[in-house]
């Protein structure tokens, strides 16, 4: 008498569930796949202006919900227009960024520090008074930081540290 | 004893060092280095890192330190030529630099 392992009809539907098995851990990886595509699309869409506004001065405007992609980006973008147009001050604007939480700080003081040891100098502007409280609260250590209120502020001592002053005309 | 790898020149009266990452790895790289340095008599001193291309945060460690043996001896010292990945790698790991860095040799020569 034949085991029920031995059993053709039993092996059969033990192939099928296995098949079935790969299948849906393939349609997984292609899922992830697909996703990860996306994300790298979605990264992609996200086009970073940078103006130069004067020689050696670099503003970076922020809009939207910041995170690591878009901190790894702003970090890459800064870094070569340091290496190609010689920047000495980068001005980033964060006025427009919906959520200042700590990893948005951490992101920026990352940026600060690692441009500083090429050269460059980073003043954040857009620091409202709100933003200014969530960062207190969240006991961040901000010192490395050179922060501004205002886009206007920010640029006057972008100015100065390459060696401008900004004068009213008559 | 082996000399430095390290090239010496003078540039406006500074003196500037092409460090190597070879001599990063010498004990004696930082008296041997001030007495490189102090043998031209020069205004200042720059450490150009340009041709080091993987820098630990070991290595930048040693790099204040001869910044601070140089600034000990007398002598305003500039550090430039960090490269991004490099200046990423020493941001993270380094909480306060110590050093005055500039972009190029060119820089930091002028900020003196």
């Amino acid at each position: 008498m034949a085991s029920l392992s031995n059993n053709p009809s039993s092996t059969k539907s033990g192939d099928v569930a296995k098949k079935a098995q790969i299948l849906e851990q393939e349609i997984a990886s292609q899922r992830t796949e697909i996703n990860d595509m996306q994300e790298q699309i979605e990264s992609a869409k996200f086009d970073l202006p940078l103006l130069k506004i004067a020689e050696q001065i670099l503003m970076v405007p922020l809009v939207g919900a910041m995170d690591s992609v878009k901190s790894q980006k702003v970090m890459e973008d800064i870094f070569w227009n340091i290496k190609q147009q010689e920047t000495k001050v980068a001005v980033i604007d964060i006025a427009g960024v919906n959520i200042v939480d700590s990893s948005v700080a951490t992101h920026l003081i990352k940026i600060a520090k690692a441009t500083r040891l090429m050269g460059c100098k980073v003043i954040i502007s857009g620091i409202s008074p709100v933003i200014a409280q969530n960062i207190v609260n969240l006991g961040m250590d901000v010192t490395t930081l050179e922060t501004t209120n205002t886009l206007k502020d920010a640029i006057a001592k972008a100015y100065n540290a390459v060696g401008y002053t900004l004068v009213k005309s008559e | 004893m082996k000399t430095l790898k390290s090239k010496l020149s003078s540039f406006e009266h500074k003196a500037v060092v092409d460090v190597v990452h070879g001599d990063l790895m010498r004990d004696d790289i930082c008296h041997k280095l001030c007495d490189l340095v102090t043998s031209i008599e020069p205004d200042g001193a720059v450490l150009n890192l340009q041709q080091i291309e993987v820098l630990t945060s070991d290595d930048f460690l040693k790099v204040t330190k001869i910044v601070s043996a140089l600034e000990v001896i007398g002598l305003p010292v500039m550090v430039c030529g960090i490269n991004p990945q490099c200046a990423l790698v020493i941001s993270a790991f380094i909480d306060d630099i110590p050093v005055r860095t500039e972009l190029d040799v060119k820089h930091a020569v002028q900020s003196f």
